[in-house]
């Protein structure tokens, strides 16, 4: 699956855009990418399942969304995702598994502290059948 | 480049014009140089769309430390009428009572100069610092609920400094209204145990010294001298502050299609003031705003009682006392005052501080002649300034002024600028010893990340928002 990354500017916060090429493939490069923000993922192991779960009103709210309880997962449970795969997906609504591990402060070193996923000029946009989305995240 | 048009109407003020949705005008304060950064920043639409919510009073207003925020400008102040007007979470931002707390020591100088690194040390293992860190009190539930009802007394009651600490806190360390019930179980989870921790990010605590008086009446007043060793300490509510303001903002965006007016971005969230889910949030935030003042409060008997270990001298021998506790992300119900005449109102102080006058009877009998002291931290290697509030600001800006110093440079630029110094043994040249959890956090913190500290409070000062009283620079600093 072609997708990419990355990191865009935002004054007191951080921004984060990724393409995939179906809203399930978005959303899990977009959590990828997120874990990224916080941790070295390849300190991360894969010996855990989770689910998360999420709704929204239109896609955006439905990303941002989706975002928010991976980052509680992350802040709230101190759970790492490794991968994501997302098992079903509705224009309102997503689950997704999301293998990892409970954080380990001597394995995994934390880049920084997300402190939220917000709703602030969030876009999703669509060119040549590749999604594209960009969200800020609060530091 | 802002498509924002600006009319200047004085050295330090800033008019836009009510144009398209705006209900009310937007004021800027700010002076050249400051306005050159701020041109440039999307921070004056954000002032702008402040100006589009129901019942907001007079202006939205825009402090001179302004940077883009999201939804709300940071150094945003806004008032909202009680019956008309609306409660906006992003209006307060994620770490909801984030504030500073200054207190100065019988201590000058030369009786820790040798010590310093020792001390630094010493706090840096006492304050848990850094990513989620926890502390050492694991709270159950029921006392997580006491914390939320009773703020920094709940933290006295425990031994954790005197009863006098909160005549000299703001509201007296603990909001009304607060409603335990609102808060919901995850964000409970995660306020459990972080009580008594720093965090991570521009939170510090710091040893620093008394430079210069500028004003030797309030400076008597408020008991700060010239080579005075003071320490203050920055930090809010925690992850549970992020949590409630998170869950909250969902829920208003949620239901942001059935309000009878269009929000110009879905950060401005927000509920009428006497609507369930406005009623909600303002129970819930004052939960997480108390929080933090109870945080705050045990982190100033930490920092005492470390003074006390490594210097190996009595609680009275330090003499640490609380000189003033402000919060700098929060939405009050205030007694205030538009074209002389006083109203109840809602007002949001996001990244701006409370500046009350002479005379107002909210302040402690100690400051009551000279006005409330503000306190505004400046970045690593800079130092930080006390001022006092006017009857200027109560007149014009709802009681409020700056609230530090204002990102210029994004924390990825600023890490890349800072990646490619030794930072910390740059500021130890300079005689500031420095301890973080993670590297990145002081790359990222590093002083020319921020606006001029000296050029925000000329602003406030000359503009007469608040008045210079002392400036403190900075010896030794913890960070997460």
């Amino acid at each position: 699956m072609t997708t990419a990354i990355k990191l865009f500017d935002h004054t007191a916060d951080l921004g984060l855009e990724c393409s995939g090429a179906s809203m399930a493939d978005l959303l899990e490069r977009a959590g990828e990418a997120l874990t990224g923000c916080v941790v070295d993922r390849s300190d991360i192991r894969a010996v855990e399942e989770r689910v998360v779960t999420a709704e929204g009103h239109d896609p955006e709210e439905l990303l941002v969304n989706f975002l928010r309880e991976l980052l509680f997962l992350i802040n709230g449970e101190a759970f790492l995702p490794k991968r994501l795969a997302v098992d079903s997906i509705g224009d309102r609504s997503v689950s997704c598994r999301v293998n990892g591990e409970p954080r380990d402060p001597q394995r995994h070193t934390p880049i920084r502290e997300i402190k939220a996923v917000t709703y602030h000029g969030v876009t999703l946009e669509e060119s040549r059948g590749m999604l594209t989305a960009r969200v800020v995240l609060d530091v | 480049m802002s498509d924002i048009v600006m009319e200047r109407i004085d050295r330090y003020r800033w008019k836009i014009q009510p144009q398209g949705g705006m209900r009310v005008p937007g004021i800027v304060y700010a002076d050249d140089v400051l306005m050159e950064t701020i041109r440039d920043d999307e921070s004056l639409r954000q002032v702008a769309n402040v100006a589009h919510l129901p019942g907001i009073q007079a202006a939205s207003l825009a402090m001179p430390d302004i940077h883009r925020g999201y939804g709300f400008p940071i150094g945003g102040v806004a008032a909202f009428d009680m019956d008309e007007g609306v409660i906006s979470p992003g209006g307060v931002g994620y770490d909801i009572n984030c504030g500073v707390r200054l207190m100065t020591t019988d201590l000058c100088i030369d009786d820790i100069r040798g010590r310093l690194k020792e001390l630094v040390a010493g706090l840096f293992s006492a304050i848990p610092s850094g990513v989620g860190s926890s502390g050492p009190l694991n709270l159950t539930k029921a006392e997580e609920r006491q914390v939320f009802e009773k703020g920094a007394a709940w933290a006295v009651e425990r031994g954790y400094g005197t009863p006098a600490d909160l005549e000299m806190t703001e509201q007296r360390g603990v909001l009304g209204g607060a409603d335990p019930d609102g808060v919901s179980d995850r964000a409970l989870e995660r306020g459990r145990n972080q009580l008594g921790t720093l965090g991570s990010g521009n939170h510090f605590l710091e040893i620093e010294v008394v430079d210069e008086i500028f004003d030797d009446r309030a400076a008597r007043a408020f008991g700060v001298e010239p080579g005075q060793v003071v320490v203050m300490i920055h930090t809010g509510s925690r992850g549970l502050g992020y949590q409630v303001c998170d869950e909250y903002l969902a829920r208003m965006v949620k239901r942001a299609g059935l309000l009878d007016f269009r929000l110009p971005d879905r950060q401005l969230a927000c509920a009428y003031l006497q609507s369930r889910e406005g009623q909600d949030y303002l129970g819930a935030m004052a939960c997480a705003a108390n929080y933090a003042w109870a945080n705050r409060q045990i982190l100033m008997h930490r920092a005492a009682e470390t003074f006390q270990r490594v210097l190996e001298r009595s609680p009275a021998d330090i003499g640490m006392r609380l000189v003033y506790d402000v919060c700098h992300n929060i939405a009050s119900v205030e007694d205030l005052e538009i074209d002389g005449v006083r109203k109840r109102l809602c007002v949001h102080r996001k990244g701006a501080t409370r500046a009350y006058p002479p005379g107002h009877p909210d302040l402690p009998g100690r400051y009551r002649d000279v006005g409330q002291p503000v306190l505004i931290p400046g970045d690593m290697g800079t130092g930080s300034y006390l001022l006092v509030g006017t009857e200027l600001a109560f007149r014009e800006t709802f009681g409020s002024t700056c609230h530090g110093a204002g990102r210029l440079m994004s924390r990825s630029r600023a890490r890349k600028a800072g990646a490619r110094r030794q930072v910390r043994t740059e500021l130890e040249k300079q005689g500031i010893i420095v301890m973080a959890t993670g590297r990145a956090t002081i790359n990222e913190e590093i002083p020319e990340a921020y606006k001029n500290i000296e050029d925000v409070v000329n602003v406030v000062h000359g503009a007469g928002l608040s008045r210079k009283v002392a400036r403190m620079r900075s010896i030794g600093c913890i960070k997460g």
